[in-house]
């Protein structure tokens, strides 16, 4: 680098302040002999002034922005190709329930079975095991999640029974109900047979039912099926708002409902405990 | 709220969240847009594709740059493919950055200290400018001296080292700066008439 071009450098770097001490110096005893280095860097200056002026936002931008992202919302909901995006955070916290719920059921039963004689410090244990169980459940265990842990537990738990003391068996019992009522098969309302649904999700818990803004198609004591629009809005607003009312939401396949992501509409089980 | 809980929530295609972004950094975008197409409705079109684009692929920002670097340089992009297209279309006016009176004729050769004080008139004059320079050069003027990003932040979003960073942009500048004396822009206190050690006895 020439000589010229070294001082021109310290010129723009200077305009951006990033100019070390010993440099800074140089080029103030240059600028003070060399008339056109020190207009330049005044026009570097001038320059770079006229070039950050912040501008205006035109009225209306704004909004024009945000209605072309949510017209491509609505398109990216409709494309085969790119899946919702809310479906992995959920699927994560679906696979995380059955984590946990195998872990408890897996890990906490053969220790009740094994433990039938140890005396009354294993069934206090036991107790506030099967308590945490069920407050687990109650905050968010889904019903694909309690399945396989429950029926692990109850198999697991029927081999050495033998030994084992009577509140034992009615501490685990819970587990093997919630098992046995969350079974029961979920009946598509008559308004559903053969229809395309472009997302089915179940929604378990025994929190109040928030205003769900969709068709309500069916409701009895524990179930309501809800029919909604296929908007990202919409599918995340409310699942949100499930999750708000300590809802357990998971994706839902067992209905026998063909899924298409094209479909107008989307379905929302909800299932209530007790 | 904090801009990486935003970016978390943006991320799972949260739109709200989004819009924060929007809101946060619509101006300067804006801004960039202004200075580098030199017209009103074009800057806008430009923000709405950036928007569009930043929110198609906002899932694959893997915060490993800021997001501003990030979304400058959607910007910048933007801002290139446009001058592209406009200038494979036949020019029927020259660019202007005003938005008061239409477009100015560019500075008559001599213009009066008045005129050549006005600031506004030496804006235009800059955004024409812009636009003659390389695309290279540019780039590295949008990032810096309209988007503000720092050295580092524009050697991740070319990247380029530090190095280059600098002596690109000093001679980017070098290279606005002849175009705005060659048409006689500069304010009178300047070197217009001894530039380059001509005069200076």
């Amino acid at each position: 680098m020439s000589e010229e071009e070294y001082f021109r450098q310290l010129c723009s770097n200077s305009i951006d302040g990033t100019l070390t001490a010993p440099e800074r110096e140089q080029l103030a005893a240059h600028l003070a002999t060399c008339p056109a280095c020190a207009a330049l860097e005044r026009d570097l200056r001038q320059m770079r002034t006229l070039l950050a002026v912040e501008d205006t936002l035109p009225e209306g931008l704004h909004e024009t922005v945000m209605q072309r992202l949510q017209q491509e919302d609505k398109l990216r909901v409709v494309q085969p190709e790119k899946p919702v995006r809310r479906m992995p955070a959920l699927t994560m916290v679906a696979a995380a329930a059955v984590v946990v719920l195998v872990v408890l059921g897996g890990g906490l039963m053969p220790s009740l079975s094994t433990v039938g004689s140890a005396g009354g410090g294993a069934a206090a244990e036991r107790a506030t095991a099967a308590r945490y169980l069920d407050e687990e459940r109650g905050a968010g265990g889904t019903v694909p999640a309690v399945l396989p842990g429950a029926d692990a537990a109850a198999a697991d738990a029927g081999q050495p029974q033998d030994g084992l003391p009577q509140p034992a068996q009615t501490e685990t019992a819970p587990v093997a109900d919630a098992s046995a009522e969350t079974s029961r098969t979920l009946t598509v309302p008559e308004a559903l047979r053969g229809a395309t649904v472009a997302h089915c999700y179940l929604a378990e818990g025994g929190g109040e039912l928030p205003e769900i803004g969709g068709k309500l198609l069916n409701t009895d004591a524990h179930e309501s099926w809800f029919l909604l629009d296929n908007t990202m809005t919409t599918l995340q607003d409310t699942l949100h708002l499930m999750e708000d009312a300590a809802y357990a939401i998971s994706p839902f396949e067992g209905v026998g409902l063909a899924l298409d992501s094209k479909a107008t509409s989307w379905l929302l089980v909800v299932v209530r405990g007790d | 709220m904090e801009e990486k809980n935003i970016l978390i929530r943006a991320r799972r295609g949260d739109l709200p969240a989004f819009e924060e972004l929007v809101r946060r950094y619509e101006r300067r975008v804006y801004a960039i847009a202004l200075r580098s197409s030199g017209s009103p409705e074009d800057a806008a079109d430009i923000v709405q594709e950036v928007f569009l684009r930043a929110w198609r692929s906002i899932e694959s920002f893997r915060g490993d740059s800021g997001f501003s670097t990030w979304l400058f340089r959607i910007t910048v992009n933007q801002c290139i493919d446009h001058a592209r297209r406009q200038r494979s279309q036949p020019v029927t006016q020259p660019l202007t950055i005003g938005e008061d009176e239409g477009e100015r004729p560019l500075p008559d050769p001599a213009p009066t200290p008045e005129e050549r004080l006005d600031t506004r008139e030496l804006g235009r004059a800059l955004a024409d400018a812009l636009a003659q320079i390389s695309e290279e050069h540019r780039r590295i003027v949008l990032l810096r001296d309209v988007s503000g990003l720092s050295y580092t932040e524009i050697a991740e979003a070319l990247e380029i080292s530090e190095g280059t960073v600098k002596s690109r942009l000093s001679r980017a500048r070098l290279a606005l700066r002849e175009i705005l004396l060659a048409r006689g822009n500069f304010l009178p206190s300047t070197s217009s008439n001894d530039n380059e050690g001509g005069g200076d006895a």
